[in-house]
């Protein structure tokens, strides 16, 4: 599921008359808040999905000492994925004018 | 006092753009990183990046990309 999706419906939010810009910039904190956590859940939902797979492959009796560590490095490989596929598609994007 | 709510409604619906656009960004983000970890990570016996790993990624964004546009293009020519 896509956690951003609930902001197209704000599109065409009307704000009431009485609103100033100091509520605009409190509602602005709050609503970047809401994403930064909902990008971090969507995040630790996928390196736990990636790194079972990859770390706990045959699931045993209990979480030994080699798939912990296997894991500890699965999550630092998947963060920097995701450090190296974000510029890549940024840059991407600059390159193409959009 | 119209004034004034016109402007900051225009600044609201600019800063809802900008989320929104920021959110797909995060979206395609996280499609690729998994998409392209399963093509390009085979194993984590460390915990950085070597430089094949690395290219891997950044290729396969590319490519993917590249399949995108051109799958596009084509469906549209082959529109009946």
């Amino acid at each position: 599921m896509d956690p951003f999706s609930s902001l197209e419906g704000n599109q065409s939010l009307k704000l009431d008359e009485g609103i100033t810009a100091q509520n605009i910039e409190q509602v602005k904190q709050s609503v970047r808040q809401s994403i930064a956590m909902a990008n971090a859940q969507e995040l630790i939902r996928r390196v736990n999905d990636t790194c079972f797979k990859m770390s706990v492959p045959a699931p045993g009796s209990s979480f030994t000492r080699a798939e912990q560590d296997s894991v500890s490095r699965c999550v630092d490989k998947y963060l920097a994925s995701w450090d190296v596929v974000a510029q890549t598609y940024v840059a991407r994007l600059q390159r193409e004018g959009k | 006092m119209s004034g004034t709510s016109e402007a900051l409604q225009k600044e609201w619906d600019r800063f809802i753009e900008q989320e929104n656009g920021k959110g797909k960004i995060n979206g395609a983000v996280h499609d690729l990183t998994n998409r392209c970890w399963d093509t390009c990570i085979k194993s984590t016996s460390t915990n950085a990046l070597d430089s094949k790993e690395k290219a891997c990624l950044q290729n396969c964004v590319e490519r993917f990309l590249d399949v995108t546009t051109h799958t596009i293009r084509r469906m549209q020519n082959s529109k009946p």
